[in-house]
């Protein structure tokens, strides 16, 4: 699935969110959007699935979101949002169920065909042992990785995701990208909101630096995510190095102060008599 | 939901039924007049074929059978269903535990309509009942007023629906006091009325209600399983492609629908509603697939028993049902969410 943005404006109320966003997604793609809070990375997915009506151009594959309808959207284009609201007393299993539900009719109830999916989504997002287990019982990492198989249920071409990996450990961290880059392997358009640049650095292809609602900077990893561009739209000093595999960047906070540029733990603070 | 565990709620289904059965048997069977249940069916069939089973029976059995006990038991059963359905859409379609039948200021419409009925003794041409037509209109109006107050542009925010049903509620309930006290001498049946009884229960009253319920019913299963989704909230359900705002306007006149015909024909009647689906939802799951059948089977027989308790306790007189459900039902819930909270070690 291929998506086109060009000139997108968005307000809520009097208050501009998003001021004239244009880029591409193409399938096959994984496309990070980066920027500090408030610079209206959710609200961008919220417009790209026609959730709230913005103004300028969405077109998934050339056909304007507003004139898809909502149940044909739901087949191609799935959403993982920020803090999923996944409802208490279901199972696990119930609510991946749920995202079968756009390719069913009304009469139907799901069959061994949508079990299946729906255990390969389980499986994908290493969250199969918890099937059985209530919302109630999951830990804030494991319904993250739940809402992500909800999304994998319903069998998208294009996912966006919203700070998927804001709640897991390191190992679900890098577990959950490996099953994003699977995806995208097999065809799959992959919109990423994060905030961790180092994590986005080593999965994006392309990167879009938000700053106040605009695209500031945009383009592969390394041209991107450099100490200058840093400083200027988060108001941080950071160091920027290649990452010793990958030569992708890596970014390092920098270290200031009583410390010196010691990282500290390796040489104690001297402390007068 | 429901792939894996289809046989087993089939087989809670069944049972449900069979005990609904043996609720309604008895509750006929009970009562100043016990008519034991061998001759129950004996009755029936002789009445369906004319010199079926012989049988040597007082003559007075067969109407009490067939034009009070019956008709009584019948609408208990079909009320009891029907409050309990509206109940769990309700609290599924608002995602709000505390949601009850009475919600979008349905209770207050219908008592303003039936009092005004009782206190001028109206009548309709046609014998339509002015008390039950009146109560009707007034739930359908105060629903359809509620629901234009809450409408921002082209939906209803849930929150806004709720606080305009609440505030129209109240006034609409003062509106209520207001003719109560003006009518002294008629102020015992408007009470009555407001409190619910099956005591005026006829085949009438069950004919003219059922054609609202049964298709209000059926829309609200078939629509089952889509109540599940809205439960992600309003933007997951729209992210699996359901035009919410469609899909909460139409659960809302079918369930409100079913709400108005109850009330019509048994007055206020409460915790049935809003304590059956929690009892079902707390023993058997969310899953609305299931829980809105066996919803309407628990209320059924729930509210016959409560009926049966209401005529029998007292020899002397009849109490108000309204007072047996919730005497009854409250207790029973509290000890279920006792039970939950044990049971999930919270």
């Amino acid at each position: 699935m291929n998506l086109l943005v060009r000139d997108l404006h968005f307000a809520y109320g009097p208050k501009p969110v998003l001021n004239g966003i244009s880029f591409t997604l193409a399938a096959g793609q994984v496309l990070g959007v980066l920027g500090p809070n408030g610079s209206g990375k959710s609200t961008l997915l919220r417009c790209l699935t026609g959730a709230l009506r913005a103004q300028g151009t969405i077109e998934w594959d050339q056909r304007p979101v507003h004139t898809i309808p909502r149940l044909e959207l739901a087949k191609k284009v799935a959403l993982v949002p920020q803090n999923p609201h996944l409802p208490e007393g279901f199972t696990a299993l119930e609510v991946v169920l749920l995202g079968r539900t756009p390719h069913l009719k009304l009469w139907d109830s799901e069959g061994p065909k949508d079990l299946a999916i729906c255990h390969s989504a389980l499986e994908r997002t290493s969250t199969l042992e918890l099937a059985m287990h209530r919302v109630e019982q999951l830990s804030g990492g494991e319904r993250q990785r739940l809402a992500l198989a909800l999304a994998l249920a319903q069998e998208p071409e294009a996912l966006l995701l919203d700070e998927p990996t804001a709640h897991l450990d390191l190992h679900h961290q890098l577990a959950t990208l490996d099953s994003i880059r699977t995806l995208v392997q097999s065809g799959l358009a992959v919109l990423l909101v994060m905030h961790d640049l180092n994590l986005a650095t080593s999965i994006c292809d392309y990167i879009l630096l938000l700053c106040q609602g605009a695209v500031r900077y945009q383009g592969p990893p390394a041209e991107v995510i450099t100490e200058a561009h840093v400083r200027e739209v988060y108001g941080a000093e950071v160091m920027v190095v290649p990452h010793p595999q990958s030569g992708e960047p890596v970014v390092l906070s920098q270290r200031s102060g009583r410390h010196g540029t010691r990282p500290p733990g390796l040489v104690a603070p001297r402390r007068s008599r | 939901m429901g792939y894996y565990l289809r046989q087993q709620r089939w087989a809670t289904l069944l049972g449900g039924l069979v005990v609904l059965g043996l609720a309604a048997v008895l509750s006929t069977a009970v009562g100043s007049v016990p008519i034991p249940p061998g001759a129950i069916w004996r009755l029936l069939v002789g009445q369906l074929f004319p010199g079926g089973i012989p049988g040597d029976f007082p003559r007075s059995w067969a109407p009490i059978l067939l034009q009070v006990r019956l008709p009584r038991v019948a609408l208990a059963g079909v009320v009891g269903a029907a409050l309990a359905v509206a109940g769990a859409s309700y609290q599924g379609l608002f995602r709000n535990p505390l949601a009850d039948p009475y919600l979008l200021g349905v209770a207050g419409g219908a008592s303003v309509g039936a009092s005004l009925a009782l206190a001028f003794g109206l009548t309709l041409p046609f014998g339509l009942g002015a008390t039950q037509v009146l109560a009707f209109a007034g739930a359908l109006g105060a629903a359809l007023a509620v629901y234009l107050l809450a409408r921002v542009g082209r939906s209803a925010p849930v929150v806004t629906l709720l606080l305009a049903g609440v505030a129209l509620g109240s006034l609409l309930t003062a509106v209520t006091s207001l003719i109560l006290i003006l009518s002294e001498d008629r102020a015992q049946i408007i009470l009555a009325w407001l409190l619910g009884s099956f005591g005026t229960a006829s085949w009438e009253r069950v004919g003219t209600a059922l054609p609202y319920m049964v298709p209000a019913a059926l829309a609200l299963l078939v629509s089952a399983r889509l109540l599940n989704a809205l439960q992600l909230g309003d933007e997951g359900a729209l992210h699996l492609g359901i035009e919410i705002e469609r899909l909460k306007f139409w659960l809302m006149v079918a369930t409100t629908l079913l709400v108005a015909a109850a009330v019509s024909v048994s007055g206020l009647i409460g915790f049935v509603g809003l304590l059956i689906p929690h009892a079902v939802r707390l023993l058997w799951g969310p899953d609305y697939r299931f829980l809105l059948p066996m919803s309407a089977l628990a209320g059924a027989i729930f509210l016959m028993a409560a009926d049966t308790a209401a005529r029998t306790l007292f020899p002397q007189a009849e109490l108000p049902v309204g007072v047996v459900t919730a005497f009854c039902g409250a207790p029973f819930f509290l000890y279920l969410l006792r039970q939950r909270r044990k049971e999930l070690g919270a």
